[in-house]
């Protein structure tokens, strides 16, 4: 079980699809879908970004590493680096 | 420079997590004097490092989310915050320059003695001022430069041997012109002196004797406008010297 509150979810964006040069049109880009505890999927764009150790790792790079990956592909728990 | 960040901070995170030099400081205590944290307000510490400004919302706001870019920090940060018994605070591996939230999420977002570490301010404190509610506060500690660009630049440069990850200080027209160009009105804006150990500040970064005797001879015969600037005592054998601080607060505006 990853473990993160309720509430750090419901305010988790992709930060590519949010933020600065990259942000994707729409009032609220970037909502993310939890997927089987352990990852947050990007509703926007294919990013995919793992929830380590109770963590979310939020940083663009991660989502790029795993955004060619199939979501039934991504491995539970993530690996650790 | 952010993988200087991430290796100096990973080596360092319980040194940093347990400092006092960051925990109930006196800059810390006046950012929350001025900003009057409120029970309901959901808050951001974005580059919490050892956690203490989120710690310290934690105990006042509903909810406080804690972010770095160092996962030993945010580990040490959370040990930090379980020690206290708080379990309003929630932690997330991000940039401080692409901030992994919603427009206008948060209360009150703080960003303490982090921004000399960052690429480009600029573009953080947009993100701050982005994910901050309107009529809601962004509240920023930092160390400051002083306007004599020289005097700035032989003072980043040393401190840039002590710890790779610095990038730079900006001055206190610097931290108002990004406020400004964010959309922040400054309802704060002051100036406070901490005062270093140089050995303690050393011991922080864990800085290797040679490279410590080094900076030791240049802190002791720097120019003497960095002296003046950082106003460097010496009593025996102990060195102490002043780390300017700037506390700027500024207010997004309420939506028309």
């Amino acid at each position: 079980m990853a473990n993160v509150s309720p509430e750090l979810l419901e305010i988790l964006r992709c930060p590519y699809c949010v933020s600065g040069a990259t942000r994707q049109p729409g009032d609220d880009p970037g909502r993310l879908t939890l997927y089987r505890d352990f990852w947050l999927v990007c509703q926007t764009c294919p990013r995919k970004y793992p929830i380590r150790e109770g963590i979310p790792i939020m940083l663009i790079e991660e989502g790029d590493k795993w955004s060619g990956v199939n979501v039934e592909d991504l491995p539970v728990p993530p690996p650790t680096t | 420079m952010r993988q200087s960040a991430e290796t100096q901070f990973a080596r360092n995170a319980e040194r940093y997590a347990r400092s006092t030099v960051f925990a109930d400081s006196d800059n810390l205590s006046m950012l929350l004097r001025v900003v009057d944290p409120q029970p309901h307000w959901q808050t951001l510490d974005v580059a919490t490092g050892g956690g203490h400004t989120a710690i310290a919302c934690a105990a006042r706001t509903r909810h406080v989310t804690a972010t770095d870019i160092v996962p030993q920090m945010l580990a040490a940060a959370g040990r930090l915050a379980r020690e206290r018994g708080l379990t309003n605070i929630d932690f997330a591996l991000a940039d401080a320059e692409a901030l992994p939230h919603p427009d206008a999420t948060f209360d009150l977002v703080t960003c303490r003695i982090a921004p000399h570490h960052f690429n480009d301010p600029a573009r953080a404190v947009r993100e701050m001022a982005r994910v901050c509610k309107p009529g809601a506060w962004v509240a920023v500690i930092d160390g400051i430069a002083p306007p004599d660009r020289a005097v700035a630049d032989e003072i980043n440069r040393w401190e840039a041997e002590r710890d790779p990850s610095h990038v730079a200080l900006l001055t206190v027209n610097g931290w108002s012109a990004l406020f400004c160009a964010a959309g922040l009105e400054a309802a704060h804006l002051s100036t406070l002196d901490l005062r270093l150990d140089f050995d303690e500040h050393m011991q922080r970064a864990d800085v290797d004797a040679q490279t410590a005797a080094a900076l030791r001879r240049r802190l002791l015969c720097g120019s003497p406008a960095m002296h003046d600037w950082l106003k460097v005592a010496v009593e025996g054998d102990t060195i102490t010297f002043n780390w300017p601080l700037i506390l700027i607060i500024g207010h997004k505006a309420a939506q028309a």
